[in-house]
């Protein structure tokens, strides 16, 4: 369906609705939801690349570089993928207003409050606590993971998306073998099980887009 | 709007009027857009995109509201419960007519 025949009156036939029809609501679900190939493709680089800096720089690891160079690029990327999706998700939801608009905003605030949630209680177990390095090094590694498993099964059952119940359910089985693992090997299933299954997800959609 | 047998409705049977309904029927229902952001969806012109949103209005499939945003006039466009459901009897029609 080309642009400059919406115009055209011409009568359609059965057929030809049906695929305008299609056509139509693919493009503009596209254009209405922010696309998930984007999101999954860089919160997945983030996470493998960060994770495997982290692992690279750990003292009682490779130690191939200065771990705080490798925990500023990794704080860094996480800004600049907050800032992205931010952009993204407001670039996709200008000028709908209604009910999906609260429901939309109280998911994002989700994460949010996830994660502030979640900062706040590692801070009170290291600091209250006292406790030792390699479990602070756990709580922080293992936290996010399990908040990013879980939301991602309730998205993706929110969308009956099988896929990405499936990486959500994989995050989950990352986080609890982070543990298991002990440090630094933790900070590699994060990076290469962690990003990778986003990765995956990111390429999943990406496919789906095509072939819609 | 007595719809027979597959009988077409001629509000939404028209390309441009189809690409409208379309697009407001992929919104959640009890959402609305603004006038600018269907216009760039569809790629109308804005003149054109009036025309055909005055005919779907004048049957009850599509309601429009005026409302203002920080002094700013905001058009917002909403499909009706009636407009979902001639659309959901008219993508019936066409599928009944292919089998």
């Amino acid at each position: 369906m080309t642009m400059s025949s919406a115009d055209d009156e011409g009568p359609l036939s059965p057929a030809e609705s049906l695929a305008l029809i299609s056509d139509e609501r693919a493009k503009v679900d596209r254009s209405l939801s922010p696309s998930r190939a984007l999101l999954f493709g860089l919160w997945g680089a983030t996470w493998l690349t960060g994770w495997t800096l982290m692992f690279l720089a750990t003292p009682s690891g490779p130690e191939l570089l200065p771990l705080w160079l490798a925990g500023a690029v990794f704080a860094a990327a996480v800004v600049g993928s907050i800032a992205l999706s931010i952009v993204v998700g407001v670039r996709a939801s200008r000028g709908i207003a209604g009910q999906s608009r609260l429901s939309g905003a109280l998911y994002g605030w989700t994460w949010t409050l996830g994660f502030w949630a979640l900062t706040a209680i590692n801070v009170g177990f290291t600091v209250k606590l006292g406790v030792s390095i390699e479990v602070t090094a756990l709580l922080w590694t293992t936290g996010p993971l399990l908040i990013m498993g879980l939301l991602t099964m309730l998205g993706a059952a929110q969308r009956r998306s099988v896929p990405e119940y499936g990486a959500g359910v994989w995050l989950l089985l990352a986080a609890s073998a982070s543990v298991y693992v002990g440090v630094p090997a933790n900070l590699l299933v994060l990076g290469l099980a962690g990003g990778g299954a986003l990765l995956g997800l990111a390429v999943h959609f990406a496919r789906e887009a095509r072939s819609a | 709007m007595t719809a027979g047998l597959p009988e077409l409705d001629p509000v939404i049977h028209a390309q441009a009027r189809l690409r409208v309904t379309v697009a407001l029927a992929a919104l959640p229902s009890g959402d609305r857009i603004t006038f600018p952001r269907l216009q760039e969806l569809l790629d109308m012109t804005a003149g054109n995109l009036s025309t055909h949103l005055r005919k779907l209005e004048d049957a009850g499939y599509v309601e429009i509201t005026k409302a203002h945003q920080r002094r700013t006039p905001v058009t917002y466009v909403e499909l009706t419960t009636k407009g979902r459901r001639a659309f959901e009897d008219y993508s019936a029609a066409l599928k009944e007519m292919l089998t």
